[in-house]
Order: structure tokens, then C-alpha cells, then sequence
């Protein structure tokens, strides 16, 4: 006899209940999802559709069929009421219930797919059950509740990898079924959905830690997952709290080999599919033609509309710039009153000036310093008005590779004299000299200068402004970090607008950020914000890898030393 | 330049106690009146003079008489063309401040009759500092004159909302700034006092 591993690996499929295909027979899989979700075999069933899919819905009706058809008669049925499999199915049910409610927090994340994986997770448990439940049941109550390979031959983990790529399940399920042990980024290159990934990573943690469970390995710990998956750790708690209250809902498993007339019910229900896909044809048509009307009276709307966003923006706009140029305008108009008030002194005929010296003097003391002052002024003004024009309508990048190391040197030995005006430290470990990136030298200098200035403004006297320098597969990822408190939650929404004036306090052309992020656009990379955790807000920005640089330094005079240990150090208050 | 003293106020400007003034004041000695309708006792500023002269009590201090302004604000450039302002005036002494934390720091140590405050501070905004002087009630008397090149007419309500006087966007003319400030500190206006 084969060993239950081996077994398990040889499975044509784990079969459905009878009760779901009768639900897949008689209506549409998204009208009878949420009837037949909790039927392991089923949806395993939709994953494999899936896998032979470029998109993963739950419109895939007649292949649905067509599969299940296919193997009908295959073994490979359990009963998960059974002794063993009653364990490892509500395991699985829970993972597949808190992994979609957490999706449901998590932008982007799919909560159809965390359900898909937080029930499939276990799936080596879910087919060693399909072969030999007695023996799943004898595992499970050995001292470490783990499988034994001298007996089985496999564990659970391998199983479900072998059965992954057997079934020829999608790759980011594969990643879920086999992978939970590795972190993220590992997964990531394995083809995971890394947000998924993560949200079943922390149901099967949440489960593992509330109740006996199948001590499935995760790579993560739990305050990690809820970081990355910016989590409320309260919330989160009291939905696993509900979950694990719940009571499942009884449910009969009948083999499909109990009821003789399912494959005819099938058949039938296939070739019904099939023909009524043509006769709903005009139907189809006329609901284009429905959308479409409905588009264009939608377009004429969304004129009307952009034109008030567009003068609100604008509304938002001239207040920030207004703030900001009113500031200089104010000393230049303070500084010609007082020109106009000294002249007035000198009022009066022309020879009561008896000192010519005298006259000479007090112009060159009272006038010509205002006039120095308001010089000064109309460029500070004219600073503004640049830096706007480089947000509004930056040159045309002239691309080209770049050294990583380079441009760091640069963006320090400009930023340094700050940091020391400030009183903030700036680290900077030496980026690895093979780091390179595709962007314009001048805006990547620009766009990364105004991410570590940002950062020194932002962190407290004595603080400190870390930079360092990642690779991740195409893109080189220059990381600024602070130990200021961070953007308040309203601010957060406006990073990168231009002169955002809901800013309570705080100086500068607020053309910093935005600057950054619309220069780093230009070169098709990015800035993102990354929050403020434990007292260090992080900012990113990240440029388009590139092979070994051809570009040297962009200007030879930098005022820093190498450490012994190759880590670049200003040190503002040495 | 103040015109009329308080018993109070008469009673710091000559180093003596409130009940002294009072005793003086009602034997006769030191001249004034009385808030009609209210037994409040108000002293002119020639009869304060007259008072300090017949006792031989140096006078410096009400001939000096200057206002202190608190000037809050982080341009250095605009906080110099304001203070030379204010400086030729002759009418104000003035200290400045740079950020919130600073001005928060000044007006207790400095006490001034009226603070010059800019809204958008690098620390803290200037409508907190409003809120911050308006709730410590020994600072009842400070005026508050708010300068800011913010226009909107919702945010400056809502400074008036949290305690200042007046506002003032700039730029501005220097002669109304010291026309506002005068009048919050009721020192009438410069054609009638100075010559």
C-alpha cells in the first residue's frame, strides 16, 4: 500500500458535495456562491478553472461544469463531518472567513481570492482527509499534532505543492498553498499577490493563535502582517473574535456517486449554458447600447463637474501661492514706505540741504539697504515662481544610467549645510556601487534633495534623517526616513498638492513634496508615503533599475568622507 | 500715548501702593475724577505729572510711557522693516519672537500691551497661541493684532473666534498697522498727541 502522502499527491481531485454541483446545475456560480464557498472540493474545482484563466472571477459557469463532468466518477470524495476531516474543514473555514474580512480592510486585496486561499491553505490536511481521515485523525492527536513523514511519506506542505502544480492552480494560490513559511518578498518572486499573501499569512496566525489549529508555518509574526497591511490591531481583533464565536451551520455531504442522475442534470445544465450563450446575444447588445447612452450623459455630467474641480483646485492653489508670495511682498512694501517716509524727511527747497555729505549719508544709510532688501525680495519671489513652473511643466528628462552612490553623494553635500543649521544628523549607509538607475541626473538630484530636506524639516533639533538605498527586481528604491511625528491624517491627503494651505503651521514653498513626486512621475517612478510607525515617517521614492552606470558623478565637489566601514556620515552637530 | 491712569496704574508708574494713590487722591493731593455713575477713580495724565513733580517722584517712567509690543513672526526680513517702523515711531518698545514656542515663552516674561502675531508660525499656528493667551487670564489685558498673507475670510473669523482682536493681511501699509495697533491700545491717533 502506498504511503498517505503519496497517496494524496496522486489525487485526481478533491470531489465536490453532491449538493453544491446540484446549486452550480440549477443557477449561476455568483448567485450560489455564498451557498457552496464552504465546499472545499468546489472551490478547489473554481481554482483550477481559474488556473487555465488569465482572470480569476466567479463568471466561469459552463467550464465549471465541464470540469466537474470530467471527473465525476474520480475518487477522491470526503465526508467533513467525519472524525479528522471535522477538524481540518473548520480550520479551514475559519482561515477562509477571517482572511476574507480582513480583505475587506485591505485596499486592493480581493476578498473572493483571500477566501479562495485562507480554505485552500491547508490543502496537504484537506487531501491527506480525502485519502485516510482515520490516519489524519491519529496525526492530529500525537503530542505535536504535526504529521509524521516516516509514516506518510510527505507532509502537508510538500503535498500541497506537488498538488499546486499538478492541478495547474493559479500561481498566486500555489504561492498561499506551499509558501506561508517564506516572507513576503521571497513569495512575491514565486508569483504571490503579495497583499494576499499577507492576508491569509495573518488569518492562519489568527487562527493558530485562538484555538487548536493545523500549526500550518507562517514566515511573519502577527504585528508584522498588521504593519504591512496598515491594520487597526483592535478592529482586527474583535472581527477574529466574532469568527471564532460563530457556530458553523450543519451541512450534509452526499457523494455525487449517491445520486445517479447528476450527471445528466450536469450535461444538461452544460449544453443549456452553451446554447443560451447566443440567444442572450441581443440582449447583450442591448445592454451595451443601455451603458453606452448612459456613458455619454455621464460625460456630459463629468464636464460640468471637472470644470468645478478644476476651479476649486485653483480656488486651493492661488490661497497656498497667495500665502506664500504675500510674505515677500510684505517686506517689499514695508521697505518702499519707509524709502517714501525718509525722502519726505528730506522735503523742502533745495537749499535747506546745506550738507550735500549729509544728504549723501542719509540716503546711504536710510534708502539704500531697503532698496538691497526689496532686490532681495523680488528674487525670493522669483525663487517661488521657478520652483512652480518645475511642479507644473518639469523639462524633458534626458534619461540616462545613473549610479545610485552618485546621486546620494550629491543630494548630501547639497542638503548638509541644513542639517547642521537644524541640528539633525543625517545617516546615509554608501549605496552598493552596482546600484543603478534610468532618470534624468539633474530631476532624480532634485526629486530625492527634496524628499531629504523635507525629512530634515520635519525631524525635532537632535534628530535624526536616515537614507538608504534598495533594489527591488526593476526599480531602485532610495528610502528617506525621519524621527519627526509625521504628517498629520489631514495632511496625509494632500502630500502632494502644491502649497497645500490647510497646513496649520510649518514654512517653506510647500513645493517640496510635490516637486519630488512629480519629478520622479516624469522619469515613470514614484514617491510614496509609507506612514509614521514608532517615531519614523519613511518616504520612498523609486526610479527604474538599470544595468551598470555609465554616467559619473554629477559634480565632483562633495564634502564628505567614507567611513572606514563605508558609511557615508554628516555629522551635523559633531 | 495713555491720557488717563487707573489708581493701579498710578500706583506702578510711582512705585507706591494702590492704597496710597487712594488716600491721595481723596484728600486731594493727587487730582482726578471719578467714572460717572461708577466711584471708579481716574487720574489724567498732567494731573499724575503734576502729583509726581510736588512729591519728587522721578518722572521717567510716565514720560517714557512706551508701549511694549510683541513682535511674532519668522521672516526675519519683514520682522526688520516692522520694527524700524515701530522703532521712528517712537511710541513702542519692541521684542520679537520667531516661532510660537518663543512668543509663548515671551509674553509671560515680557508682558507686552500688544502682540504683532503672524498666523502661520514653523511650530505652532497663531490661532493656538490665541487660545493659549486668552485662556491664562492674567493676560486678559494683551492685545491681539493678527497679520497673515492668508486671505480667506472663514480662517480669519476663526482667529477672531479664538481671541484676537483685529486682523491685518498683508502686505499692509505701515501707517495702518500702527493706526490699528493705537487704536487697540487706545493711544489716540498721531496728529493730536505728537507734533
Amino acid at each position: 500500500m502506498k504511503a498517505l502522502g503519496e497517496a494524496a499527491v496522486d489525487l485526481p481531485w478533491l470531489s465536490p458535495c453532491a449538493s453544491s454541483l446540484i446549486a452550480l446545475a440549477r443557477a449561476a456560480l455568483p448567485s450560489v456562491w455564498s451557498q457552496v464557498r464552504t465546499d472545499p472540493g468546489l472551490v478547489l474545482l473554481l481554482a483550477r478553472v481559474w488556473g487555465t484563466r488569465s482572470h480569476c472571477s466567479l463568471a466561469c459557469d459552463a467550464d465549471l461544469l465541464q470540469e466537474a463532468l470530467t471527473h465525476l466518477t474520480d475518487p477522491g470524495f470526503t465526508r467533513w463531518d467525519k472524525p479528522g476531516a471535522a477538524f481540518v474543514y473548520r480550520t479551514c473555514l475559519r482561515q477562509a472567513r477571517l482572511a476574507t474580512a480582513l480583505a475587506e480592510l485591505v485596499p486592493g486585496c480581493d476578498a473572493t481570492k483571500a477566501w479562495v486561499g485562507g480554505l485552500l491553505a491547508p490543502l496537504g490536511w484537506l487531501a491527506a482527509c480525502a485519502v485516510d481521515p482515520a490516519e489524519v485523525q491519529r496525526a492530529l492527536e500525537s503530542a505535536q499534532a504535526n504529521a509524521d513523514p516516516s509514516r506518510w511519506g510527505l507532509d502537508p506542505s510538500p503535498i500541497a505543492r506537488r498538488l499546486g502544480t499538478r492541478w495547474h492552480l493559479p500561481a498566486w494560490l500555489r504561492a498561499v498553498l506551499g509558501h506561508l513559511a517564506l516572507p513576503a518578498d521571497i513569495a512575491e518572486t514565486l508569483g504571490a499577490d503579495r497583499l494576499l499573501f499577507q492576508v491569509v499569512q495573518l488569518a492562519v496566525l489568527l487562527c493558530r493563535n485562538a484555538a487548536p489549529s493545523l500549526d500550518l508555518p507562517v514566515g511573519a509574526s502577527v504585528g508584522e502582517l498588521l504593519t504591512a497591511l496598515r491594520l487597526d490591531t483592535a478592529q482586527v481583533e474583535t472581527i477574529a473574535g466574532e469568527i471564532f464565536q460563530a457556530d458553523e451551520p450543519e451541512k450534509t455531504w452526499q457523494a455525487p456517486a449517491e445520486q445517479p442522475l447528476l450527471a445528466d442534470l450536469l450535461d444538461l445544465a452544460l449544453r443549456n449554458r452553451r446554447q443560451a450563450a447566443p440567444v442572450a446575444e441581443p440582449e447583450l447588445h442591448r445592454s451595451i447600447d443601455r451603458l453606452h447612452a448612459a456613458l455619454e450623459t455621464q460625460a456630459a455630467d463629468q464636464d460640468g463637474r471637472l470644470q468645478a474641480l478644476k476651479l476649486s483646485a485653483l480656488a486651493e492653489f492661488a490661497a497656498g501661492a497667495g500665502h506664500e508670495i504675500n510674505n515677500p511682498l510684505a517686506v517689499i512694501s514695508g521697505q518702499a514706505q519707509y524709502i517714501l517716509k525718509q525722502l519726505q524727511a528730506l522735503d523742502g527747497p533745495a537749499d535747506e540741504i546745506e550738507n550735500a555729505a549729509e544728504f549723501i549719508d542719509h540716503v546711504h544709510t536710510k534708502v539704500v539697504p531697503s532698496l538691497h532688501k526689496i532686490v532681495g525680495q523680488t528674487q525670493r519671489i522669483h525663487a517661488i515662481l521657478t520652483d512652480l513652473m518645475q511642479f507644473a511643466r518639469p523639462a524633458v528628462p534626458k534619461a540616462q544610467t545613473v549610479s545610485a552612490a552618485a546621486v546620494v553623494r550629491d543630494v548630501l553635500a547639497a542638503v548638509h549645510a541644513l542639517g547642521e543649521q537644524r541640528h539633525v544628523r543625517i545617516v546615509c549607509p554608501e549605496p552598493a556601487a552596482d546600484l543603478a538607475f534610468r532618470a534624468d541626473p539633474v530631476q532624480a538630484r532634485t526629486a530625492l534633495a527634496a524628499l531629504v530636506r523635507n525629512a530634515i524639516e520635519a525631524a525635532p533639533a537632535d534628530g535624526w534623517v536616515n537614507v538608504h538605498v534598495e533594489r527591488h527586481a526593476a526599480w531602485i528604491e532610495f528610502v528617506v526616513e525621519d524621527s519627526g511625528p509625521g504628517p498629520s491624517t489631514l495632511a496625509r491627503e494632500h502630500l502632494f498638492d502644491p502649497f497645500y494651505s490647510g497646513r496649520s503651521a510649518g514654512r517653506g514653498r510647500g513645493l517640496g513634496l510635490p516637486t519630488a513626486w512629480r519629478l520622479a512621475r516624469h522619469q515613470g517612478g514614484d514617491v510614496r508615503f509609507e506612514g509614521s510607525i514608532h517615531g519614523l515617517t519613511r518616504f520612498v521614492l523609486s526610479l527604474p533599475a538599470a544595468g551598470v552606470p555609465d554616467a559619473p558623478a554629477l559634480n565632483g565637489v562633495h564634502g564628505h568622507h567614507a567611513e572606514p566601514n563605508g558609511a557615508l556620515l554628516t555629522e551635523a552637530h559633531a | 500715548m495713555k491720557t488717563v491712569f487707573t489708581t493701579g496704574e498710578a500706583a506702578k508708574i510711582c512705585k507706591v501702593s494702590q492704597q496710597t494713590i487712594i488716600r491721595c487722591f481723596d484728600n486731594g493731593q493727587l487730582k482726578g475724577f471719578r467714572v460717572p455713575g461708577s466711584r471708579f477713580r481716574r487720574i489724567p495724565r498732567e494731573m499724575l505729572y503734576k502729583f509726581m513733580k510736588d512729591n519728587g517722584i522721578p518722572t521717567d517712567a510716565l514720560e517714557s510711557g512706551k508701549r511694549k509690543v510683541l513682535l511674532v513672526d519668522d521672516d526675519s526680513e519683514l520682522v526688520e522693516v516692522m520694527t524700524k517702523f515701530l522703532e521712528e515711531d517712537g511710541r513702542f518698545e519692541v521684542r520679537v519672537a520667531s516661532t510660537g514656542f518663543d512668543a509663548g515663552m515671551l509674553v509671560k516674561e515680557y508682558r507686552p500691551d500688544i502682540i504683532v502675531l503672524d498666523v502661520m508660525l514653523p511650530d505652532i499656528n497663531g490661532k493656538e497661541v490665541c487660545q493659549r493667551v486668552r485662556a491664562d487670564n492674567t493676560l486678559e489685558d494683551v492685545r491681539i493684532l493678527c497679520i497673515s498673507g492668508m486671505i480667506e475670510e472663514d480662517k480669519i473669523q476663526d482667529l477672531k473666534l479664538s481671541g484676537a482682536d483685529d486682523f491685518l493681511p498683508k502686505p499692509f501699509d505701515a501707517e495702518v498697522l500702527i493706526d490699528r495697533m493705537c487704536a487697540l491700545l487706545e493711544i489716540e491717533s498721531m496728529d493730536t498727541t505728537t507734533a
